[in-house]
């Protein structure tokens, strides 16, 4: 008995391990230290790295964090993988160093007048590795797939919710053929959407949209769940763009080398990638200082760290916006959007982003990031005012005037339940909150810090008044931010139902003038943000990174996290 | 091997079986009762679309009824596939045990030599300054956790005398050439390496008063034969006990030394796994745990009868 107590003991030490260890973390979401300054962008600094890196002489190595979970662009749903695939397969499009669509596969676009349909011509020089020419099939092929729902795919709903008749086809009521998305001739692909999507090219260079090789893909087989087992491994990976993966060591590496077929291999410069999976951030640094990684991410103590070793610290936006998710429909409060107003004005977001946060990451305006695109090459942001005032030394009165609208006094109030991740930066923000509501309006909070997918689901069933969360976006628009407080929206956690908002949104989603639509989104974030306050925005993040000196050129960017395609090179 | 042990032997098996049969029902049921779904991330997945996967993946049947067909696929063989990755559980565990398994022999044999020595000298120096001395490392080992000493042997043996030196001695992260496994090797053992070392000294000095040992010595027995034929091998018996758990535990992975050396092992599974909800990872895992830890105390029972003849495997009174 007593040993079978043991070992029960031993399997509940696996499910409470849980309970202890903390999600993966993220890089840009660290607090810490003092504020601190970091140097934008590549390329704007002079300043040398005190590291030469490396020491091969035909390969750099930088550090993807973890293992690659899902390289089937039918099903795949996560941002490392999709690092990978940028760099071994080739779309329509695909993104340069500033985030902008240009052409890859496509060697012709023309795009029909009501903005629904797209005409691709494909250039006749692009091979899979079995020596199969890419062509139109190919991508129909794989959205079909993808688009299935016996593949349950995740990201599958950007295809057949945008591509014509494909939510018919999830929902088995009509075929294949009938399908917006079709192969003319060999070269030459046709897509019809729903709707006129203003970011249809960056959805083209999105890595849903990728073609899969139909003879390589049924030769992989499936697994005992029915799940594919294309590019899962080195044998059952199919490649078209500039690199292929020679070696795959799960969890421990991944090293990509120079497809010499691609079709513009003469821009490659760079031999070999390996991909570290470091998951720990001092293991990180030593490594990195120890000439076994040329590129790592950095959180905020590093930076500061890092700074007063006098090596060069660069950052990027990754286009993140986080903030105060409040529950609509939690405590009686939580209805008002003053209230709501008010207890995000109370915590002084610019302080707290510069003291608490303290690794670059800028103080949020709004919820759709600075860096998003907007029409006409502009930035979304563009003619937009500030929606946030951040006037904290009139928190309070904004408060009480909230309240006397409710008909309620603070001694009515009770606790308010303030739901985060129960990692110790989470925990430690959250007790700066919580002094700064009860020393500003005089309230209650209760922390409750819960492992990742407990949060989650607390968020689903409603059982919070106020959430720490954040969104990064799928594409380079302002809808990704936006459609999400949708009535109906799946990520809509706060249960808002703004009828203005939401006709405002349906009418973007119709618009085929990127000015008029950009326009009408503003009017509707206006609404979401300054008069409703459905969520409050704090900051848009930034990632810290350190490089060696021996790559130059690379690209890393809020929509890709490592390229190496736009001329990156070994500095010899 | 006479058919009493042989019979004593098959019942332990058949014993082994029901454990681990008992820890994977318990675990089956248990995990489901962690808040989410696999499948529930950052972004809120469309209800057909989380309908679908349901569907794909059995999760729609009653529990009950998955608890059958997940059983039902282990006696096949099959130990499920990871629900993030798609790649099945004996693939994962072909991979990454072996890694864990060389990292754990290397660091048990560190601590098993290391420990029964310093064990063996406290003992015998009794009070001395070497007591005294092996005591305070084994002190040390057993309250410095071993991220800590994973973390400062890397800092220190693994870049700063790198930077001092120019040469790499030993690999700051890695697994592959003989300098990346040395420290993460020792960082496993000190802990284990203390334990033993302490139950060692104790056993030891319980042995060391014993009245044949009064009686080897009152023979004439040089000391050196005294401690080595019939103080240490008496001693050993309970070290010998505590192997079993501590082979389980060293041998299957650990967290916390792969995390800080980025290690290929299975260690980061058992956490992973619960983390993302990944169903059949945690009960394929905590399965060959469970598996492991019986097949250990199994091998220490007869171990037992080899080391002690008095021990006779019959299972209990006849």
């Amino acid at each position: 008995m007593k040993k079978l107590l043991a070992l029960l003991l031993a399997g509940l030490m696996a499910v409470s391990a849980a309970g202890c260890s903390s999600a993966p973390s993220d890089s840009s979401s660290a607090s810490g230290d003092n504020s601190s300054t970091t140097s934008s962008e590549e390329g704007t600094t002079d300043k040398k790295s005190n590291y030469p890196g490396t020491p091969d002489a035909d390969m750099v190595t930088v550090d993807l964090r973890a293992d690659v979970p899902d390289m089937n662009p039918t099903t795949t749903s996560d941002v490392a993988s999709a690092d990978i695939l940028r760099m071994t397969t080739a779309g329509l499009y695909k993104l340069d160093e500033n985030d902008q669509p240009v052409p890859d596969l496509a060697e012709k676009t023309t795009v029909s007048e009501d903005g629904l349909t797209y005409t691709f011509k494909l250039r006749k020089d692009a091979k899979w590795n079995n020596g199969d020419p890419v062509t139109a099939h190919d991508f129909v092929y794989a959205w079909t797939i993808a688009m299935k729902k016996e593949t349950a795919s995740v990201y599958g709903f950007i295809l057949y919710n945008n591509i014509k008749n494909g939510d018919k086809f999830f929902a088995g009521e009509c075929k294949e053929e009938d399908l917006g998305c079709k192969a003319l001739d060999d070269y030459t692909l046709e897509v019809t959407f729903n709707t006129p999507l203003a970011y249809a090219l960056n959805l083209f260079a999105f890595q849903s949209y990728l073609p899969v090789n139909q003879k390589i893909y049924e030769a992989a087989g499936k697994n005992a769940d029915g799940t594919s087992m294309y590019n899962k491994d080195v044998d059952t990976m199919a490649y078209n763009g500039p690199y292929y993966i020679s070696e795959w060591v799960h969890d421990d590496h991944i090293t990509l080398t120079k497809n010499e077929d691609f079709y513009d291999a003469d821009s490659i410069k760079i031999p070999k990638i390996k991909y570290t999976m470091m998951t720990d951030a001092n293991t990180r640094l030593n490594a990195f200082q120890a000439g076994q990684v040329d590129c790592i991410n950095v959180n905020a103590e590093q930076v500061k760290q890092l700074q007063t070793m006098n090596e060069p610290v660069y950052s990027y936006t990754d286009n993140g916006a986080w903030y105060f998710q409040y529950n609509l429909k939690g405590n009686k409060i939580m209805s008002n959007a003053k209230v709501r107003m008010a207890l995000g004005n109370a915590i002084d977001p610019k302080a707290y982003v510069e003291n608490v946060v303290a690794n670059g990451s800028v103080v949020a305006n709004g919820l759709v990031p600075t860096s998003i695109n907007g029409a006409n090459n502009g930035k979304y942001v563009d003619g937009r005012d500030d929606l946030l005032d951040h006037d904290t030394a009139g928190a309070k009165a904004l408060f009480d005037e909230g309240l006397k609208e409710l008909g309620m006094t603070v001694d009515e109030i009770g606790t308010l339940e303030y739901v985060c991740d129960d990692q110790s930066g989470a925990r430690k923000e959250a007790e700066y909150f919580q002094s700064q509501w009860e020393k500003v309006l005089g309230i209650n909070v209760e922390i409750k810090p819960m492992a990742f997918k407990a949060r989650l689901s607390v968020m689903e069933t409603g059982d919070f008044d106020i959430v720490f969360a954040g969104w990064s976006p799928d594409y380079n628009d302002a809808m990704t931010f936006l459609d999400m407080f949708m009535i109906g929206n799946g990520n809509n956690y706060g249960k808002y139902e703004g009828k203005e908002y939401n006709d405002l949104m349906k009418q973007a989603m119709n618009e085929v003038d990127a000015a008029k639509r950009q326009e009408i989104m503003q009017q509707a974030e206006t609404i979401l943000i300054k008069e409703d306050c459905v969520v409050y925005p704090l900051y848009f993040s930034v990632v810290n990174y350190a490089k060696s000196n021996k790559i130059s050129g690379m690209t890393r960017t809020g929509f890709q996290e490592f390229d190496f395609c736009d001329g990156a090179e070994i500095v010899k | 091997m006479n058919s009493k042990q042989l019979m004593y032997i098959l019942k332990r098996i058949l014993y082994a079986a029901i454990t681990v049969w008992a820890l994977i029902t318990v675990t089956f049921f248990l995990m489901r009762l962690l808040p989410g779904d696999p499948f529930t991330g950052g972004k809120a997945i469309p209800e057909e679309t989380k309908q679908a996967l349901f569907a794909k993946y059995g999760m729609d049947k009653p529990l009950w009824e998955q608890y059958l067909i997940y059983f039902g696929r282990i006696l096949q063989g099959d130990l499920g596939t990871s629900l993030r990755n798609g790649r099945a559980m004996t693939d994962i565990i072909a991979e990454s045990f072996p890694v864990s398994l060389e990292l754990g022999m290397r660091a048990l044999i560190f601590a098993f030599i290391m420990g029964v020595l310093l064990g063996i000298v406290a003992a015998v120096k009794r009070g001395t300054v070497w007591d005294s001395l092996t005591m305070f490392i084994a002190l040390i080992g057993v309250s410095v956790p071993s991220f800590v000493v994973g973390s400062l042997l890397q800092y220190f043996l693994g870049l700063k005398l790198m930077q001092a030196t120019g040469v790499q001695v030993f690999a700051v992260v890695g697994w592959a050439d003989m300098n990346s496994k040395i420290l993460p090797s020792f960082a496993l053992a000190f802990g284990s390496m203390a334990t033993i070392s302490r139950l060692m000294r104790t056993s030891m000095l319980d042995v060391l008063g014993q009245d044949y040992i009064m009686t080897a010595k009152a023979k004439g027995l040089s000391q050196k034969a005294i401690i080595w034929k019939h103080a240490v091998r008496n001693a050993l018996m309970p070290v010998i006990t505590v192997l079993g758990p501590l082979v389980a535990a060293l041998l299957t992975g650990t967290f916390v030394v792969e995390n800080i050396f980025t290690i290929p092992g299975m260690g980061r599974h058992f956490v992973q796994c619960v983390q993302q909800n990944d169903y059949p990872l945690i009960a394929g895992t905590t399965m060959f745990y469970g598996a492991f830890l019986v097949l250990a105390n199994l091998v220490v029972d007869i171990l037992y009868g080899l080391i002690d003849p008095r021990v006779k495997l019959t299972g209990g009174k006849e």
